[in-house]
């Protein structure tokens, strides 16, 4: 028989129960030319005959036992290496599984790189829900490195699993796993990957790691604290270091040295935020040596908290180090201050710290977090650091502590403790405020806490400080390190009726509540409801009532509405009644001036939407909104309003459209004649009810119009959302009332949405904060199809603006607009502000799939940047005032493309409304 | 004896890119010694001859169009499959090769233990994502040995989208193709596209 392609080590130890799943990923690998080395490690529990099992069934499984348990994985794995015929090794553990296609994948790709090892993908599953999480996947683009060296990132990826060795380089280079000792992968892969002549990395996932993310977590944190552990870990750096010594490049050496202070020293110093000082003390006593024996000037790459945490471990204080990793386990909470010296910002810092240098850096060197633009968060969206105090049963006040964000609390006019649902305040307490340091102040609730917006059992919230400082609010979580589970603070829901608010720890130490039944009359009631439902039919009466509730009713009600004669009336809605904004906005504010006696709807499809006071929400599904819908004399609405809904012969329906597209639409978009005629937006249905379309200018009428299908009257050259824009952009004090920088560029990036959901933003948003975080307050619009994450961390210069509605106030305060294809781009060229286009796609886009109606390189306002370095590039042109596209481009943009907007466009827009009905 | 090799497509009677580009690997697969089936799962009438000389085995497996009631589409369905089963027990397994989505759905419910599977999928991954077609590519086709798409962007825009098995193969050139330089279709009559719909039209719809 010929030796196979590859040899599968797969290590097990007492683990009979899951082995047959591990294997049973191996055999059913597309890549047939292998062997698999079960090595077990001495298994008491019937592993032998699981194997023998298997081993009938698929020749290709062997079976080694080691004669001793070695408490380890290095043993086994050294073993299977020795017994190992392919020209190919892989390992696998028996809690774990390979990706189907795994063997193949990376075979195929060392074979065509002709490379001594390639890596792929680990998955890391959720053994309970199953949910799978890419792990590091940042560093496993494709490709082929000539050595370590082309991708030093590589050696984040620590583990042995995910890759293919040739069998040849392990042994010629005794690349070995070392024995008796805890993270033996780490040494394993950090001399493999240096060994390797070439190394193929492959953007597939290979491998399942199978984790109980609860069991893990307590377990992991339990290790963590164990000295011994620690000793491990240090112990496998210092042979690392040894090796990197003899074999490594020097660019190697500072790269791992980086490795170890951000991602070694990082797990540790966040487990002193959760110990106590007896524990925190062993811990930092451990680790000093090993770390003021490294060069540190690599610390000057780590997240600036990061270095001051590791400054106060230098300085062996563990509040410092704790106070510091506050910011980047608890959400970027600051509990400290910074100040500004010489145009930099320093930390605060409170132990006594020695004159002269730690670490080979004096203590300005350590302390500067300019980067991290503390001192430059906007008001409202700062982290203040609300810590709640211990806290124990019984107890019906909360009481905690601040940290004096750049000594603002003694400004603040309002300073009170609430309830927070889905970012709503659903109750609140007011406090006592009292100065205990110069750094913190006490604050104590002096009343409970009571509702002041729907709350019910089973709802669900965080606890969080408003602080009032005039027009603006800072809302800021509140936060511990443990809440004691069991405390319920009483909640007094209604006359007589005092429910339980029950506190837990959420995510980032975030503190949480959820009402529970307290109350003698609620429990009963529970117990009533649970005994209701327990008796045969009640099931099914209560779909019958809903049934009846929420759709024959409403279909009657609309029914009969549509019969009789219109109110005075208007319903509008925007993108389905998930938004207060669009056009509708613009028409419905000038309707109340100019006719305050029509009463106005707005459709809230979620019921969550910020309304005005006289404007009434509508629940376009319940018996009263099919009611006042088909009652209406006005519809306005920039989508489509369902067609089931009733309309009255007499409304006068206004289609406004939500924006003039780029991207081709309707009948000229290439899925068009794949979709099927009832899924096509908008359905015929919705455009024979439409009285007349608004088009904000001929290149409107001639595209987006013309595609949807819509043949009726138009409404030209109007645009009431592009009026609010000019509105927004002239109003004196706007940036104070958005809380936007008055000495920074705002730049607004509102990328379109993209045909597949993939959470990544174009715009590299770190890159683009490291670059312009001192100069440029970047605020971005992502589609609700498509969200972005924006992290707390960058506060000090990026924002998140995707579920603002006032979107025409924003438009109007950027000084920059960078977008792909956004139909936002045309309210936005009427400012005649810079905008670039940030299109990584733009040829494949325009070329080979969907296609635009204006060909971006000629006509566009502003340049098409095909990446991030052509971005910087233009933003710096533009900050230094120097834009490459001319003002003539700009300004023949606006007839031809966007249309004007003349401030009358919601007059003419209710004028051709008057008309129609 | 030669090895096996079953050919799937939606039909194979239609005139049309699809079924052209089945009976040209089905030819191709047989001159070059494989012993070919090319299976349709419904009839179409009339029956276009894609080649004077077949040196394939074609074969239908449904008697007649699917009826439009669903009860019958179910037993039509059950029929089609039970073929099929019986299409694939017969001799030894080899390769199987399902030119489109539907096919691969039929096949993906009889046991095919021991074969081979090349899945393929014709049109690009922004037509599979604006409709239906990517959730029911990303199922099907997940376990296949390999998923092969007609470019290397598609290939790769389906990886990111969850599938390890994919790679990319551009379809038989046509005389007077732009894709001239591509291996010819061995078929001896031409079927033309119908222009503006099926395989590749979306390829056309930008300027």
């Amino acid at each position: 028989m010929t030796a196979p392609e590859v040899s599968i080590v797969l290590i097990t130890f007492n683990d009979a129960k899951r082995l047959p799943k591990a294997l049973r990923s191996l055999t059913r690998q597309t890549l047939s030319s292998m062997e698999i080395i079960v090595v077990d490690d001495a298994s008491t529990d019937n592993t032998a005959d699981v194997v023998a099992k298997a081993a009938a069934a698929d020749p290709r499984i062997r079976y080694v036992r080691l004669e001793q348990n070695s408490g380890g994985c290095s043993a086994p794995r050294n073993r299977g290496i020795a017994e190992a015929t392919g020209r190919w090794v892989m390992f696998c553990d028996s809690d774990d599984e390979y990706e189907r296609h795994a063997a193949k994948n990376l075979l195929l790709a060392v074979e065509v790189a002709d490379a001594d090892l390639g890596c792929g993908v680990v998955e890391r599953v959720d053994s309970r829900t199953g949910k799978r999480v890419r792990w590091r996947e940042n560093c496993h683009d494709a490709a082929v490195l000539e050595s370590i060296d082309d991708r030093l990132q590589l050696i984040y990826d620590t583990v042995s699993v995910n890759k293919i060795y040739r069998r040849s380089m392990l042994i010629d280079h005794g690349v070995r796993f070392p024995e008796g000792i805890l993270y033996e992968d780490q040494l394993f892969t950090m001399e493999a990957f240096v060994r390797s002549a070439r190394i193929a990395v492959i953007p597939q996932t290979v491998y399942y790691w199978n984790v109980d993310r609860v069991s893990e977590e307590l377990s992991i944190t339990q290790r963590r604290r164990e000295v011994r552990n620690v000793s491990s870990r240090i112990a496998v750096n210092r042979l690392i270091d040894a090796f990197l010594a003899e074999h490594g490049s020097e660019s190697l050496r500072a790269a791992k040295a980086v490795k170890f202070l951000s991602h070694d020293l990082y797990l540790y110093l966040a487990v002193v935020l959760d110990v106590d000082d007896a524990t925190a003390l062993a811990l930092v006593e451990e680790l000093l040596p090993y770390v003021s024996s490294i060069d540190l000037d690599g610390a000057d790459e780590l997240r600036p908290l990061l270095k001051v945490a590791l400054y106060h471990l230098l300085l062996g204080d563990i509040e410092g180090i704790r106070r510091a990793m506050r910011f980047i386990k608890w959400s970027a909470s600051v509990d400290g201050t910074v100040q500004i010296r010489d145009g930099r910002e320093l930390w605060v810092c409170t132990s006594d710290h020695p004159a002269g240098e730690v670490g080979g850096h004096p203590a300005s060197w350590w302390l500067d977090v300019t980067l991290q633009g503390i001192a430059r968060v906007p008001i409202t969206q700062r982290r203040y650091c609300h810590q709640l105090a211990d806290v124990s049963e019984g107890i019906s006040l909360l009481e905690g502590s601040t940290a004096d964000y750049l000594d603002s609390i003694a400004d603040v006019d309002r300073f009170s403790l609430v309830a927070l649902r889905d970012g709503r305040v659903v109750a609140r307490a007011e406090v006592a405020l009292e100065h205990v340091t110069p750094l913190h102040w006490e604050w104590r609730a002096v009343e409970e806490l009571r509702p002041v917006g729907a709350i019910s059992i089973g709802d669900r919230g965080t606890l969080a400080i408003e602080l009032t400082f005039g027009d603006l609010v800072n809302t800021s979580i509140i936060r511990a390190s443990d809440v004691r589970t069991g405390t319920t603070l009483p909640l007094r829901l209604g006359l007589g009726r005092t429910e339980g608010l029950h506190l837990e720890s959420r995510d980032f130490g975030a503190v949480g509540w959820r009402v529970i039944r307290r109350s003698p009359l609620s429990l009963a009631g529970a117990g009533i409801r649970k005994a209701w439902w327990r008796l045969p039919g009640t099931t099914a009466l209560a779909s019958a009532l809903k049934r009846l509730r929420r759709d024959t009713l409403p279909r009657w009600a609309g029914s009969i509405g549509s019969r009789l004669p219109v109110t005075d009336s208007a319903v509008l809605s925007c993108d389905h009644g998930r938004r207060y904004g669009g056009h509708p906005r613009a028409i419905g504010e000038y309707l109340r001036e100019a006719e305050p006696g029509i009463r106005q709807f707005w459709i809230d499809s979620e019921g969550g939407l910020d309304l005005p006071d006289d404007v009434t929400r509508l629940d376009a599904a319940s018996i009263s909104g099919a009611w006042r819908l088909a009652r209406a004399r006005y519809w306005i609405d920039d989508f489509g309003i369902d067609p089931r809904i009733r309309m009255n012969p007499r409304t006068a329906y206004l289609q406004t459209w939500h924006g003039t597209a780029l991207k081709r639409v309707g009948s000229d978009a290439p899925d068009w004649s794949l979709t099927p005629a009832r899924k096509r937006q908008p359905t015929r249905a919705n455009l024979a009810r439409w009285g007349a379309l608004l088009a904000p200018s001929e290149f409107f009428a001639g595209t987006t119009a013309r595609a949807i299908g819509f043949d009726g009257p138009l409404v030209m050259d109007c645009t009431p959302f592009g009026d609010a824009v000019l509105a927004a952009s002239k109003e004196t004090g706007l940036r104070a009332r958005l809380d936007l920088p008055s000495h920074r560029a705002v730049v607004l990036y509102a990328p379109t949405r993209a045909s597949v959901r993939t959470g990544e933003s174009k715009l590299d948003l770190e890159a683009w904060w490291r670059a312009f975080g001192d100069r440029a307050y970047l605020l971005v619009r992502s589609h609700p199809s498509d969200p972005l994450s924006v992290p707390a961390r960058w506060n000090n210069a990026v924002r998140d603006i995707s579920n603002e509605d006032d979107f025409a106030s924003y438009l109007g305060a950027a000084d920059v607009l960078i977008t792909d294809y956004n139909s936002v781009l045309f309210d936005f060229a009427r400012l005649k502000r810079p905008v670039g286009f940030l299109a990584p796609d733009h040829d494949e886009y325009t070329r080979r799939t969907v296609g635009l109606y204006l060909d971006l390189e000629r006509s566009a306002p502003g340049p098409v940047l095909r990446d991030n370095a052509a971005l910087h590039s233009w933003f710096v042109g533009v900050l230094n005032a120097e834009d490459s596209i001319t003002d003539q481009r700009r300004q023949d943009f606006i007839p031809m493309f966007a249309g004007v907007a003349d401030g009358t466009g919601a007059a003419r827009a209710v004028a051709a409304m008057r008309g129609l009905a | 004896m030669s090895a096996r090799m079953i050919i799937m497509a939606n039909n194979i009677d239609e005139v049309g890119g699809a079924q052209r580009v089945a009976h040209s690997l089905a030819q191709g697969f047989a001159q070059r010694g494989f012993d070919v089936d090319l299976v349709g799962v419904v009839p179409h009438e009339p029956r276009h001859r894609f080649t004077d000389d077949p040196a394939y085995r074609s074969i239908t497996l449904a008697e007649r169009p699917l009826p439009n009631d669903p009860a019958g589409r179910k037993r039509a369905r059950t029929a089609i499959l039970r073929s099929l089963q019986a299409l694939i027990d017969q001799g030894q397994p080899g390769i199987i090769i399902t030119t489109q989505l539907w096919a691969m759905e039929h096949l993906e419910e009889v046991d095919h233990r021991g074969w081979r599977i090349i899945g393929q999928y014709h049109s690009s991954f922004e037509a599979a994502a604006g409709g239906r077609d990517l959730a029911r590519a990303l199922k099907s086709y997940a376990d296949v040995d390999s998923f092969v798409l007609l470019t290397h962007e598609d290939a790769e825009a389906f990886r990111r989208a969850g599938l390890n098995n994919t790679c990319s193969i551009p379809n038989a050139g046509t005389p007077g193709d732009p894709h001239a330089h591509l291996p010819r279709s061995p078929l001896t009559r031409e079927g033309s596209a119908v222009p503006g719909r099926g395989l590749g039209a979306h390829r056309r719809a930008a300027p």
